[in-house]
């Protein structure tokens, strides 16, 4: 039922996420937060159940913390943070899966561009790891991928990531059966 | 539903006059759904030996870094370079261990051994080896490869000609 809607633009990323909580026909709260702060250069947004959407961006972000305090200077990658998490989920998936489907965006700063570069991958709860220019997890990717397939190109400016996220938005608005009222968005940048 | 049919592949191997070509389909897939058109299928594991991973992304994703590791590991220890059918034979050992709880993935090898001969060979997904010296396939349209294979297939191909073939059959 979550939404999660992620855009790579020139210098960084950004990440959508719907805000409802729901389980069933009951909505407990519309101000969510499903995008978590993993590391000072990256987030993370998950779609499923609760307890998985904490556990899973808890257990990640605490032992990034402890990576940079044990390994003080040395800031890991994003591809490093992603390929991290891929490995949690393909050990959990034979014990005992997280049951999330997520997206990870982050910024590195690059020798080739003053402003960086974002870098955005599409992580599902069974382990697969790719990385994407854009991507959607949920229903929502039904609704919205043709949006972005659509507009998205390369060096795209932070506005126009944002009217381009508006627009996937927009979309499940008039089409998608679920009633989403807010979103929470998030970017990683310089 | 079947899990190894969940993401999608297209896997084919061929042998030609001293040489092998390996090429794969690079989409990921949830089901009808397409998620990417650059996901990596088949992986470089030596100069000479190359493995393709049809099946579940994960596993593949898994299985490329569990061969890798055993791989250099082998290569640390012996202070030699891995042959093919000795990968090959690996690779099987390691599926088969998971009997009862398998990486679904079906991988294809293929290589050239010391002599430069070509080696070929295919597994399911619980490790059991078929070792060929023409072609071998994997993934969601074995049936479909295979008819190409059979209809287009010659024995020692020159090099050009054999990528040329493998190539019709990804189209």
């Amino acid at each position: 039922m979550d939404s999660i809607i992620g855009v790579k633009y020139n210098g960084g990323v950004i990440i959508a996420a719907d805000s409802n909580n729901a389980r069933s026909i009951l909505v407990y709260q519309h101000n969510l937060d499903k995008i978590a702060q993993i590391a000072p250069n990256a987030i993370l947004g998950l779609s499923g159940p609760n307890a998985d959407l904490v556990s899973f961006s808890e257990y990640i972000s605490k032992n990034l913390k402890l990576y940079s305090l044990s390994n003080p200077g040395q800031d890991l990658s994003t591809k490093a943070t992603a390929s991290f998490c891929r490995n949690t989920l393909a050990v959990a998936l034979r014990k005992g899966p997280y049951q999330v489907q997520t997206l990870l965006g982050g910024w590195d700063a690059s020798p080739a561009s003053e402003d960086g570069e974002g870098s955005m991958y599409f992580l599902d709860y069974m382990g697969s790891l790719q990385k994407v220019n854009y991507g959607i997890q949920g229903y929502a990717s039904n609704f919205a991928l043709s949006v972005l397939d659509r507009e998205w190109k390369e060096g795209l400016t932070k506005e126009e990531a944002i009217k381009i996220v508006d627009n996937c938005i927009n979309v499940l608005d008039t089409r998608f059966l679920i009633s989403q009222p807010t979103f929470t968005i998030k970017s990683a940048s310089k | 539903m079947s899990i190894l049919e969940y993401n999608g592949a297209a896997i084919i191997a061929m042998a030609g006059k001293d040489c092998v070509g390996i090429a794969a389909d690079t989409r990921l897939g949830v089901q009808a759904q397409t998620v990417a058109c650059d996901f990596k299928k088949v992986f470089k594991m030596g100069d000479k030996l190359f493995v393709g991973l049809a099946g579940l992304a994960s596993d593949v994703q898994t299985l490329d870094q569990l061969l890798t590791f055993r791989k250099n590991l082998y290569e640390l220890k012996e202070e030699r370079e891995m042959k093919p059918k000795v990968f090959s034979a690996m690779l099987s050992s390691i599926l088969y261990e998971k009997r009862f709880g398998p990486y679904f993935a079906e991988p294809v090898v293929a290589g050239l051994d010391d002599d430069g001969k070509p080696f070929l060979s295919a597994m399911d997904l619980i490790g059991a080896p078929v070792y060929t010296d023409d072609f071998v396939v994997s993934g969601t349209c074995t049936g479909n490869l295979y008819g190409m294979c059979e209809t287009l297939y010659k024995p020692n191909l020159e090099e050009g000609v054999t990528s040329r073939e493998l190539k019709g059959r990804q189209d």
